[in-house]
């Protein structure tokens, strides 16, 4: 009887943790590293389709590239 | 015969600006036809193009501040305004970007624009000169309620023509973004993928602050270009 019980309590506890992780990982904010798992080229793509070239505006390259790492 | 008009109303209006203090606010509208995403386009490209059309949404509701007085002036995005929750959104560095990050200062009779900006996590003050350099051509366009005039030059650290707008109604060598040395306020700039274009003008006999930057590494504009050509040759070097 008392191994029901604690078997009970071990599976309610076991889905109560799964649900809070799911949970967690939903209310994550989506992030540039989850659309781009390389930063570098994300920044160099996003600069050429801003100004036609790679290393025609480092400050947007720098914003892209930046945000990118910080949230990786 | 335009031309000769806009200058005699630059002469009537000058007195006008001779002991106010005007601000005024910009907004940004992107160039839409360099953002569209063809079947042909790989994932991170579409992704990309996504991310900069969403940024481009935030930096639609920004208000770019440009103030001056006969001496000098000021520019930069009115942060203290923008929502939180934009703030915490990993797109506003990009959105901000997408206008132009930091504080410009211009000052008349120094010839000085100073530019104070955060690149790699480092605060800059970057020095340039304030000179007219500028093609002025025949051209014209009424913006708002200014008759301008359009004015290029070539920018050799971005490989790209400059363009912009001025009003000659409005006799200061100022503008948004560190631009000026016309004879006459910039109410449009053309940028690379985007114009910022002057929305309201506002003028008072209040005193407003315009404030120098001193913070940040002193820093020339050749400079700061070498310096960003080796961070980026370090970065390719690390990512082939």
């Amino acid at each position: 009887m008392k191994k029901l019980v604690l078997s009970i309590v071990f599976v309610f506890a076991t889905v109560g943790f799964t649900n809070a992780t799911n949970e967690l990982e939903k209310s994550k904010p989506i992030t540039v590293s989850c659309v781009y798992p390389d930063c570098w080229a994300a920044a160099n793509t996003a600069e050429r389709l801003h100004c036609g070239s790679v290393r025609c505006d480092f400050d947007y390259w720098d914003a892209v590239y930046s945000s990118c790492m910080g949230y990786e | 015969m335009k031309i000769k008009l806009i200058i005699i109303a630059s002469l009537i209006t000058s007195a006008i600006f001779a002991q106010t203090t005007t601000i005024c606010n910009y907004k940004i509208l992107p160039i839409s036809e360099k953002y569209k995403i063809n079947d042909t386009d790989d994932e991170l490209t579409k992704s990309t193009i996504k991310m900069i059309l969403n940024a481009f949404e935030i930096a639609k509701g920004f208000d770019y501040i440009l103030k001056f007085n006969q001496a000098e002036s000021s520019s930069q995005i009115e942060e203290s305004i923008v929502n939180e929750s934009v703030k915490s959104n990993y797109l506003y560095a990009i959105a901000k970007a997408l206008i132009g990050k930091g504080i410009y200062y211009q000052n008349r009779k120094e010839k000085l624009v100073l530019h104070q900006n955060e690149l790699m996590g480092e605060l800059f003050l970057i020095k340039d000169t304030l000179v007219n350099d500028w093609q002025i051509g025949k051209d014209y366009k009424k913006i708002g309620e200014f008759m301008c005039l359009k004015a290029t030059k070539k920018c050799n650290s971005c490989n790209k023509i400059e363009e912009v707008w001025f009003a000659p109604e409005i006799p200061v060598p100022f503008g948004p973004l560190g631009y000026g040395g016309l004879p006459g306020l910039i109410v449009e700039v053309k940028n690379y993928s985007s114009i910022l274009s002057l929305k309201e003008i506002t003028y008072t006999k209040k005193e407003v602050k315009i404030t120098r930057p001193i913070k940040g590494k002193k820093i020339t504009k050749d400079e700061l270009d070498e310096m960003t050509g080796k961070i980026r040759d370090n970065a390719d070097k690390m990512n082939h």
